[in-house]
C-alpha cells in the first residue's frame, strides 16, 4: 500500500526534527579511517608497514614533528657513530734511535806563533805541533 | 826613517833599536850583554822587524842583526869596541810580589805569569808587571838587587802595569846567536790540541824525536827540560828553549805509570 501524501508529510516532519547526537560527525570520520588503517596493515610486504608506520606516526598527534626531529637526529647520529672510518695512514714502523750522549766540544783557543800582542793578530787552532 | 828622541832612552843606556815605519811606531830600548859586543831589544807589534838598526847618541852604528820571529827578540852584534856588559840572571822562580829596578829609575813588581792574552795562548809565557811610574820604554831591563837582568820590558797593558820577557828568552836566543849565527827552533813531533786542559799528546810523527824517544798517543806530558808542564800553556812555554840537538829529559804519564824519557830535538824544518 502506497503511503499517503499526508503520511508523507507527517515522516518528514518526524525526520525534520531528528538530530544525530552530540560528536556523532566526528567519531564516524575517526572510526571511518580507524577501520581503512586496520585494513591496510592486515595487507603484508614492506608497503604494508610503510603504511603501517605511517598510520602510527599519523596517529601521533601534534607531537609527531618531535619524534621527527628526535627520529632525525638519532638516525644522522647512528650512522655518524656506524659509518666505516677512512683508512688511516699506517704508522711508520718505529726505527731503533742510536745516540749517545758526547760532551760538548771546548771552544777554539788561537795559538800565537809568535809574540805579537796586537789585539787582531791571530794564531792558529787545531793540533799544534812542536 | 824616524828621528828618535835619545834622551826618552834611561839615562844609563844610550841605544836603541830604530824601526823603519811611522813615526808612531813603538821604539826598543837595547842593552849590552854578554862579551859587551851583543845588544838586545824586542819588536813590539806592528814595527817592521826584518829592517831595524842599531843607534847611540843619534849615530847609527855598523851591526849585525839576529831576529827570532818567536819571540821578537833582536841581537845586535857590533864589530867595534866591547861596552860593559849587564850580566843576565835568572827569572824562573820568580813569584807574585817579586820587586826589581827599572834600569834607569823606578821600581816594578811581578804580578805573576801570562800565558795567554785575549784568549790566545801564547809561544813563551810572559811576566805581568806593575810599576811605580809610567811603563818603562820596551826593551828596558829589569835588574834584580845585584844589578842582573831578571827581564826586559815589554808592551803596556793598561795603567801603569805592562808585560815583560823573562831574561831565559834572550839567552836562549842569545845562545843560538854566539853558537851558531842563528836563531834555531828544536822539534820533536808531536802535537797537542790547545783546547786540553793537559798536554796530552794527540799525535806522534813517525821517526821523529819524539817517536824515537818512546812517546805515544795519550801520554800526558809533564815535565820538557827543567820545566814542569801542568797545563798546555806550560807545555808550549816548554817547547820554546829546546834547542836543536841537545838532549832534553822527558817526563810523562802513561796510564798509572810515570816515565821519564830523553828526547833530541832536531831542527824544525823551514827554520
Amino acid at each position: 500500500m502506497k503511503p499517503s501524501v499526508e503520511e508523507i508529510g507527517a515522516l518528514l516532519a518526524l525526520k525534520r526534527h531528528e538530530r544525530p547526537e552530540e560528536g556523532y560527525f566526528d567519531d564516524f570520520l575517526r572510526e571511518f579511517h580507524h577501520r581503512r588503517r586496520e585494513e591496510e596493515v592486515l595487507k603484508s610486504g614492506p608497503s604494508g608497514w610503510l603504511r603501517r608506520a605511517s598510520a602510527w606516526f599519523s596517529n601521533l598527534g601534534a607531537s609527531r614533528w618531535a619524534y621527527g626531529a628526535g627520529l632525525a637526529y638519532a638516525t644522522v647520529t647512528a650512522l655518524f657513530l656506524l659509518a666505516p672510518d677512512a683508512p688511516r695512514e699506517q704508522p711508520a714502523a718505529p726505527v731503533p734511535v742510536h745516540y749517545k750522549v758526547a760532551p760538548a766540544e771546548p771552544a777554539a783557543v788561537e795559538q800565537l806563533k809568535a809574540l805579537d800582542l796586537h789585539p787582531s793578530s791571530q794564531g792558529s787552532t787545531g793540533e799544534q805541533e812542536f | 826613517m824616524c828621528i828618535w828622541s835619545v834622551s826618552a832612552a834611561p839615562a844609563e843606556l844610550s841605544w836603541e833599536a830604530v824601526f823603519r815605519g811611522p813615526e808612531s811606531e813603538p821604539d826598543s830600548v837595547a842593552f849590552p850583554v854578554g862579551d859587551g859586543r851583543y845588544f838586545v831589544a824586542v819588536a813590539l807589534s806592528g814595527v817592521q822587524i826584518a829592517d831595524v838598526r842599531l843607534r847611540s847618541a843619534g849615530r847609527i852604528l855598523p851591526a849585525e842583526v839576529f831576529v827570532d820571529p818567536v819571540s821578537r827578540v833582536v841581537i845586535f852584534r857590533i864589530s867595534g869596541p866591547a861596552e860593559k856588559a849587564l850580566p843576565l840572571a835568572s827569572s824562573r822562580s820568580a813569584a807574585a810580589g817579586a820587586e826589581w829596578a827599572v834600569k834607569g829609575g823606578g821600581k816594578a813588581e811581578a804580578e805573576g805569569w801570562i800565558k795567554q792574552i785575549n784568549g790566545k795562548m801564547l809561544p813563551l809565557s810572559l811576566l805581568k808587571m806593575d810599576y811605580s811610574a809610567t811603563v818603562p820604554r820596551a826593551g828596558t831591563p829589569l835588574t834584580d838587587a845585584s844589578g842582573a837582568v831578571v827581564a826586559i820590558a815589554h808592551q803596556a797593558s793598561d795603567g801603569r802595569r805592562g808585560y815583560a820577557l823573562p831574561v831565559e828568552v834572550v839567552k836562549r836566543v842569545l845562545e843560538d846567536v854566539q853558537g851558531h849565527g842563528k836563531v834555531s827552533r828544536g822539534w820533536i813531533g808531536l802535537k797537542l790540541r790547545p783546547e786540553a786542559k793537559v798536554p796530552q799528546v794527540t799525535k806522534v810523527q813517525e821517526g821523529s824525536p819524539s817517536a824515537l824517544a818512546g812517546v805515544r798517543e795519550g801520554d800526558v806530558l809533564l815535565q820538557i827540560g827543567q820545566l814542569r808542564t801542568p797545563e798546555y800553556a806550560d807545555a808550549v812555554n816548554a817547547f820554546f828553549f829546546l834547542r836543536p840537538g841537545v838532549s832534553a829529559p822527558l817526563r810523562l804519564r802513561r796510564g798509572n805509570q810515570e816515565l821519564s824519557l830523553s828526547v833530541t830535538p832536531v831542527r824544525k824544518e823551514g827554520n
